[in-house]
């Protein structure tokens, strides 16, 4: 008799199928999520934009919200530029003092000094002095940042992970399918995690970021998906084949 | 049971196909300075309408004014919070009409104010016969209690980034008691960013230059501070007029009063009226505390009317199109030009103001 999760009993087929479910809403949630904070919209399931995982995992704080959320307060969008290529040649002082202190003073330490009470304040984020602007010059997530939201995120999607993909492992899919979904999904989460790393310093990594969620996520909801269906149903294509196998082997 | 879970399956096969072709997603160059201007603050237009008959200054709002769209503009940002409290209105609405004809470019505002304010400084007769000018000034040295309301309006001529920022292109607040490195009780100072950029800048103030239908026209120039004691805010050329303290030299009395026979106003003398002050005053009687007459010379180029009712300022303005004040006034030569310019009301404030980020456009139709 072939092996698959409709030979479960049926207590066992609704608790996995229920687990399967909310793996599959999870993920789509987890992927709206992702769409609308690296993207423009607001709502929706959006594809996140490259642009905003540069902004996210490579530039330095002060230029990512240079472009971003402090954009409307730059004068000159050439002075982006400016800073980027200050911090890229290593933040010098001398440089800051000639060319980067009248940009902050002009654009932004109306808000960013430690005296000001105006609309939209920023008094505990100063930005007038070479100390207090080189706090924001480290490029992409810092490395505490990055190392934090690393273990919790292997340590939380390995967790689940590991029940789906034995859940689909136990499927009536041929072999070939079942190893190649676990596999793929399995490397995704690994090369995303590490392309946070690797896109400080190349930029291009941005692509792969995308790539790897998407693939990820992706192989997540085919694997849950999939599981689910062979729990109840025989798939036409996919199971029908199992099946001839297995009455060939059994002749 | 077959349906949904097939539509399951399509419903997860389509999320991967989506989530996967997100991978080609704009390939740019990598090192694109292109920027997404996520906060960008919107900006209004004002339209201005032609007419073909001028149009009467004395804020009565004339049928004419019909055909001019009304632009709402919410003000509700303010440069500091005074040390000594202040009452003023954080936020407020008010709306822009424009008409123009062959001559003239015209302005009717409405600013939501719920009180009228025009007891600038006044003097007041105290129980010990002494006169005391009133006053109750902040750290900076301005006052928000004795003052006026006003509406300013600044107008882009030239200066860089004034297009994107609005008003914000010339605001350099304190920092640390410091201004452009150098020691400075103000709040703020108002300068262009680099020498030739200027900004005109049209100052409404209810009781100094409203009382003589007049808008205070002035600009702002590079000026940090110069040996200006203002910084880059001046007054246009005037050849005579203007508004002067009423303080006798010694400083203890009002200098000046309105005849005793006119039906003068308890908060200024206009400067053709005013005879010298005679104390024949009791306890709790007030002086006004300015003498005001119109500018003449470019000072004076934009006249206006404004009067309070129920809540709300209106405001007449008429300037000419083309000025002869040169590089001290925006020029509405083109009229197929769009025009920059950004809005703020001081209610009963000397500086602190509420204004509204970016900018606003102004064109003709
Ligand atoms: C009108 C006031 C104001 C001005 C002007 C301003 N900022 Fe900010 N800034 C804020 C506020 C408020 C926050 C925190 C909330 C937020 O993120 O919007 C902030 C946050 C930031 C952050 C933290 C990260 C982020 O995106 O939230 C950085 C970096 C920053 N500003 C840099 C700048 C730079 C550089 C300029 C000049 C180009 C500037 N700011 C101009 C008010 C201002």
């Amino acid at each position: 008799m072939s092996r698959s999760l409709r030979s479960l009993n049926t207590p066992n087929k609704i608790s996995i199928s229920f687990f399967l479910l909310s793996i599959i809403i999870g993920t789509i949630s987890a992927l709206i999520m992702l769409g609308l904070l690296l993207s423009e919209a607001d709502s929706g399931l959006n594809l996140p934009s490259v642009e905003k995982i540069k902004l996210k995992y490579h530039y330095p704080e002060l230029v990512a919200a240079m472009k971003t959320t402090m954009y409307e307060y730059v004068a000159d969008d050439a002075d982006i530029e400016v800073v980027a290529n200050w911090i890229s040649n290593g933040s010098s002082e001398e440089v800051f003092e000639q060319s980067i202190k009248p940009i902050m003073r002009r654009d932004c330490t109306s808000c960013h000094n430690p005296t000001s009470t105006m609309s939209d304040a920023m008094p505990g984020m100063p930005l007038t002095t070479y100390a207090e602007v080189t706090k924001h010059t480290k490029a992409g997530y810092s490395w505490v940042k990055m190392a934090k939201q690393a273990h919790v995120h292997l340590f939380g999607i390995g967790t689940f992970l590991i029940i789906v993909t034995t859940i689909f492992a136990f499927t009536s899919f041929p072999s070939w399918i079942r190893s190649t979904l676990i596999t793929i999904t399995w490397t995704a989460l690994l090369i995303d995690v590490l392309c946070w790393w690797i896109t400080k310093y190349y930029l291009i990594f941005a692509y792969l970021i995308v790539g790897a969620g998407s693939a990820m996520s992706g192989g997540i909801i085919a694997m849950a998906g999939l599981a689910l269906l062979d729990c109840w149903i025989v798939i036409p294509f996919l199971s029908k084949k199992t099946q001839a196998v297995a009455t060939d082997s059994d002749a | 049971m077959k349906l949904p879970l097939t539509v399951l399956a399509m419903a997860s096969g389509a999320c991967l196909l989506g989530a996967l072709g997100s991978c080609g997603d704009a390939p740019g160059d990598t090192n694109s300075t292109s920027t997404t201007p996520a906060g960008a603050a919107a900006s209004t237009d004002v339209v201005s309408i032609k007419v073909d008959a001028p149009i009467a200054i004395d804020a009565k709002v004339e049928a004419a004014w019909d055909n001019a769209p009304a632009t709402t503009i919410t003000v509700d940002k303010t440069p500091y919070k005074p040390s000594n409290g202040y009452e003023g209105m954080t936020s407020t609405t008010m709306t822009m009409q424009s008409l123009y004809d062959t001559e003239n470019v015209y302005f009717l505002v409405k600013v939501k104010d719920p009180t009228k304010s025009l007891a600038r400084f006044p003097w007041i007769k105290q129980d010990d016969g002494s006169w005391k000018q009133s006053a109750n000034k902040d750290s900076t040295g301005h006052d928000n209690t004795f003052y006026e309301d006003k509406f300013a309006v600044y107008w882009d001529i030239n200066t860089k980034g004034f297009a994107k920022k609005g008003c914000a292109i010339s605001c350099h607040m304190n920092e640390n008691g410091k201004v452009n490195d150098i020691d400075d009780t103000s709040a703020g100072r108002k300068y262009t960013n680099a020498p030739g950029e200027t900004i005109d800048m049209w100052h409404w103030k209810g009781v100094r230059t409203g009382s003589v239908g007049q808008v205070d026209d002035q600009y702002v120039n590079n000026d940090a501070p110069g040996d200006n004691k203002n910084w880059g805010r001046h007054g246009d050329t005037k050849t005579g007029g203007g508004y002067s303290n009423n303080k006798s030299e010694d400083g203890t009395l009002p200098a000046f009063m309105n005849p005793p026979s006119a039906s003068a106003n308890t908060y200024w003398i206009k400067a053709s009226d005013k005879v010298a002050f005679k104390d024949t005053f009791k306890a709790g009687d007030i002086i006004p505390g300015i003498i005001v007459s119109p500018f003449t010379g470019h000072r004076g180029d934009i006249s206006a009317e404004a009067v309070w009712a129920d809540g709300v300022w209106t405001i007449e303005m008429q300037r000419k199109l083309v000025t002869e004040g040169g590089e001290q006034d925006v020029q509405f030569s083109d009229l197929a030009k769009t025009y920059h310019f950004g809005v703020s009301v001081f209610d009963n404030s000397q500086i602190n103001h509420v204004y509204h980020e970016g900018v606003q456009t102004f064109s003709f139709k």
